[in-house]
């Protein structure tokens, strides 16, 4: 520290006259406001993986939506002249062995497995939400019971359940997703018990309660708000799993039937003739694969820019 | 006295979203051997941040030691360090003991186990001459039934007891430096006597030389042989104990004292309080950054950054009331008063 | 401005009659955090309780303010059981009684914005809507010593002194005769714990509020408190006037508290020699019967160690719980 980084101003009396902090303002905040959901959204863009991998979901999304439309053929038409033709200008991905255009399939296959995977879980979040959110908000007796049977229907193999309401309800994909769900949301709900009861005993809650506010209020206004992250976490890390699940599923013959496909029909018929033509196994499994991919990278990247501890 | 550590020009900045927060802004100072040099200062000071940057504990990113910074210790430049080199250095050269026992103990591992580690690694005992020396320790640090105390986890262990097995660690290896960053914030009044009885205590037995971190000026009265005072990433004034109590010459280091509590002050008065916030370090002020508080703020104080003046040898202030042409100004009353209440109590 | 002054005669506006709060650890344990606690509290006045961490006082202040209900004893607050309202008279009751937290980095909702934290309760019992509501905001920002510009930030952009601050205006934004405040200092650095202390006791003033302060900290409670109570692991152990308490102390544990404060002169805190108290506060779950300090006390007697002492007046109006002072008088 010297005087030499100063020389460039003049010292004189006039500056030596004492004039205090009364009009400075020392609250001020100079840095500008930024949101929650702004930080994350900046933390997030620089994750180089996670935007490639919503990237390439917003790309495989869009295929599946105009993908059809593109090709020129339907995926339905069966066309006996040109049966297991191999991927070229024409038929991008080839065709089946009914002579199926095995783009256009690919692409609806893709739009049942994606609607699929979102709708389960939607409705697995909601459930878990709710029965999450009442047990970990009301505690006690409600809780117990609650738990109790959360823990009784994940003591119930998932396959079982499943096979057991194809055979009473019928199979379709109505069926599928009530399936998938009814099983699956235990989980979620178990998540947000956690959190709610970690929140409940925050200070800030407890400013709400001296404040007469409602439950509802409560739980609309902060509990929900603050568990809202780690539930996008967990729906980002849902969607595959539900994707690939029905995708098992259909390969074992227990999900979508035809004429309706998805990827993991796609797959299951053409398990069949892998040895002769491996391509029809290949880009339903393809696809597949880089969904889970993005899914999970995108909810790693999600993960960490919503964590609160890496807040900077 | 020889000194032990130090540190010349130290610049510490955060990467954030607003841009580069500039938490350390040259500060050199150094450590004589088997004193205690006390850091003070309030929460954002940089003060912490310095005692981590001695140790190297700051994750890069989003942290820099900046280049030209120098941290010597017994002639080796720490900022250069590899991280195995690091690794020797600390807890055998230079430990740390934290605000929060708890999360800085490992709370699956047995409390004298976690003594023991740190032998085994820098002395090179073997595993039971380790764990009888963590006895020892535990004892030194006053634990009762320290045998029965060592097969214990930290989580069966009391806050102030805590405080104790960290500065057992701390002091396993025996050290040249040990640095404490407000160990006592988080304990009450009775514990944090205790705490720094037993720190001044080791200190005076061991020889070790201490480096103390703290927000409140009145901990550090009866402990430290000099003080160093931080606002804003910068040392604004540095002295003995003596001379910062007796002779304060920055405002800041007045406001500082007038605000610690006295028993003796008229109840319901109004007590002395400094306004405002410190400023945000991502963008500082060109002039002192103490201006926007200071009481006795001049046209000068917002445009240049004042120099280090010297009062005597070891008593330095950055203030430009310092400056010939500044008008004299006398110590606050209540200061004279309080201490002359304290004397003759 | 002046304030009345504070005299035994003042109007009680709290009574708290032998409450208590345990609470349930484990299948057979049982946490006494707050074990027959009595004192009233006049209306204007402030009543500081201290005692060290896990002692109770919290638990005490969240209790008087109806937060917790209570485990037994009662607590009257002008003529109404707290622990006795349902529905709306509860919603009232809490216009009248407000709270301010320790922690200013939990107690402030990180989602919502500073002006929507401070109208909170103004939302919750509708008080005012769209320009007043506004209007409202602004002038209890402008009443803790912010600013408009700082309403629509979030709580993380402030320092934790405006943090309490936010805190403080919340409680206010309600128009309280009572305010528990709840260590509302012991997270902040010493030269800012001055700002929240004098805001406290401004706002008192132009108010009238009557204030339940509770730190571990004897120095600034001395200062803040017309009156002080000694906790010690769910007692009262003393309970006098602070001139009183610091002046002359009475039970063994507020002497070894007020001795442990750090002295702020070197010369003086080298050549004094503390109280030094052994050991630390044993847990109150399943406490021992008999004098709950006696394991640390230095003039503990053997019936210390079977009788509770009762808390009775030694001098006027200086309360305290210990058999040294069973023979005085």
């Amino acid at each position: 520290m010297t005087g030499n980084i100063n020389s460039s101003i003049e010292l004189n009396q006039e500056k030596f006259r004492i004039v205090g902090c009364e009009n400075l303002d020392a609250e001020k905040i100079n840095r500008k406001s930024i949101t929650f959901w702004q930080d994350v959204w900046r933390r997030f863009k620089s994750n180089k993986v996670a935007v490639g991998a919503a990237l390439l979901l917003l790309i495989i999304t869009l295929l599946c939506i105009f993908g059809p439309y593109i090709s020129g053929y339907e995926y339905e038409v069966i066309d006996k002249n040109n049966r297991n033709v191999s991927p070229n200008t024409t038929y991008w991905f080839g065709t089946d062995d009914m002579g199926r255009d095995l783009f256009s399939r690919v692409c609806i296959g893709g739009r049942i497995s994606i609607i699929i995977g979102i709708v389960c879980t939607f409705i697995m979040i909601t459930i878990g939400i709710l029965i999450g959110g009442i047990a970990g908000y009301f505690g006690g007796l409600i809780d117990d019971i609650l738990m109790r049977i959360i823990e009784i229907i994940g003591s119930i193999p998932r396959l079982i359940i499943i096979i057991l309401i194809q055979i009473l309800l019928g199979r379709g994909i109505f069926q599928l997703v009530f399936a998938l769900t009814i099983v699956s949301w235990t989980a979620t709900a178990r998540l947000v018990r956690g959190q709610i009861l970690q929140l409940k005993e925050m200070e800030f809650i407890l400013a709400e309660h001296s404040l007469g506010a409602s439950p509802s209020r409560i739980i609309f206004k902060h509990l929900i708000p603050n568990v809202l992250g780690v539930i996008i976490v967990r729906m980002t890390f849902a969607v595959p799993e539900f994707i690939f699940e029905e995708a098992f599923l259909s390969f074992v013959g227990l999900g979508i039937q035809p004429p309706q496909t998805s990827w993991g029909a796609l797959a299951a018929t053409a398990q069949g003739n892998l040895m002769f033509y491996p391509y029809q196994l290949f880009f339903p499994c393809l696809f597949i694969s880089l969904t889970m991919l993005s899914f999970n990278l995108m909810g790693d990247g999600l993960n960490d820019a919503l964590d609160p501890k890496l807040r900077q | 006295m020889q000194k032990i550590l130090e540190v010349k020009d130290l610049r510490v900045s955060f990467h954030t979203y607003a841009g580069e927060c500039q938490a350390v802004r040259g500060v050199s100072f150094h450590v004589n051997e088997g004193e205690t040099l006390a850091v003070v200062g309030e929460s954002g000071c940089g003060k912490t941040v310095t005692s981590k940057a001695i140790m190297k504990l700051l994750p890069e990113p989003p942290s820099e030691i900046k280049e030209g910074s120098v941290i010597l210790f017994k002639d080796k430049n720490i900022v250069n360090m590899k991280e195995k080199e690091l690794r020797l250095l600390r807890g055998s050269e230079i430990s740390m003991i934290f605000q929060d026992p708890m999360t800085s103990l490992n709370p699956t591992s047995k409390t004298g186990k976690q003594i023991a580690e740190g032998l085994m690694i820098h002395r090179g005992m073997n595993k039971k001459q380790a764990f009888e020396e963590a006895v020892k320790m535990l004892e030194t640090v006053k634990i009762p039934n320290a045998r029965k105390r060592a097969n214990q986890y930290p989580h069966e262990f009391s806050g102030g007891m805590r405080q104790r097995a960290m500065i057992a660690i701390a002091l396993a290896c025996n050290p040249s430096i040990l640095i404490a960053d407000e160990p006592t914030t988080a304990l009450d009044v009775t514990i944090q006597a205790q705490i720094m009885d037993l720190i001044k205590e080791l200190q005076k037995k061991l020889g070790t030389a201490v480096i103390l971190v703290t927000h409140d000026l009145g901990v550090v009265a009866d402990v430290a042989d000099r003080i160093q005072v931080m606002y804003a990433g910068k040392i604004v004034e540095r002295g003995t104990t003596d001379e910062i109590f007796y002779n304060p010459k920055h405002p800041y280091t007045w406001a500082l004292l007038r605000s610690v509590p006295k028993l003796s002050t008229k109840n319901k008065s109004e007590l002395y309080s400094l306004k405002g916030t410190p400023p945000d370090l991502v963008s500082p002020p060109v002039g002192c950054p103490f201006a926007p508080r200071c009481e006795y703020c001049m046209e000068i104080c917002e445009e240049a950054m004042p120099y280090a003046t010297e009062i005597t040898s070891t008593h330095e202030v950055s203030c430009w009331l310092q400056h010939p042409m500044a008008p004299k100004v006398e110590v606050p009353n209540e200061l004279m008063v309080g201490g002359e209440i304290n004397g003759a109590s | 401005m002046e304030q009345a002054k504070i005299t035994a005669e003042t109007k009680d506006l709290i009574q708290v009659k032998n409450l208590k709060k345990y609470f349930k650890v484990g299948r057979k344990s049982i946490l006494k955090a707050v074990d027959g606690v009595s004192f009233n509290i006049r209306k204007g006045e402030t009543i500081g309780l201290v005692g060290e961490s896990g002692c109770g006082k919290t638990t005490c202040g969240r209790t008087v303010m109806g937060l917790y209900s209570a485990t037994g004893g009662e607590v009257v607050f002008d003529g109404i059981n707290v622990h006795k309202l349902k529905g709306k008279e509860k919603k009232d009751f809490t216009r009248r009684a407000q709270i301010i937290f320790q922690d200013p980095y939990a107690s402030l909702n990180p989602r919502m914005t500073v002006g929507d934290i401070i109208a909170s309760g103004i939302d919750i019992h509708n008080l005012y809507t769209g320009k007043e509501r506004m209007d409202r905001i602004y002038e209890l920002l402008n009443l803790v010593g912010l600013n408009k510009e700082h309403a629509s930030r979030f709580p993380h952009e402030f320092s934790g002194g405006q943090r309490q601050r936010i805190g403080i205006a919340r409680a206010l934004a309600m128009e309280p005769e009572f305010i528990v405040c709840d260590e509302p200092i012991s997270a902040l650095d010493v030269s800012i714990q001055a700002q929240i202390v004098n805001l406290l006791i401004r706002l008192q003033y132009e108010y009238g509020l009557t204030y339940l302060f509770i730190a571990h900290d004897l120095s600034m409670v001395k200062h803040i408190s017309d009156r002080v109570g000694v906790m010690y692991l769910g007692h009262i152990v003393e309970l006098t006037s602070s001139d009183g308490l610091y002046k002359k102390p009475l039970h063994p544990y507020t002497q070894a508290l007020l001795s442990a404060i750090p002295e702020p002169d070197p010369n003086t805190a080298r050549s004094t020699k503390r109280i030094e108290l052994e050991g630390e506060v044993p847990s109150p779950i399943n406490p021992k019967s008999g004098c709950r300090f006696a394991s640390r006390c230095r003039y503990a007697k053997p019936e210390c160690y079977e009788i509770t002492p009762e808390l009775k007046e030694i001098e006027n109006d200086h309360f305290t719980a210990c058999h040294l002072f069973n023979d005085v008088k």
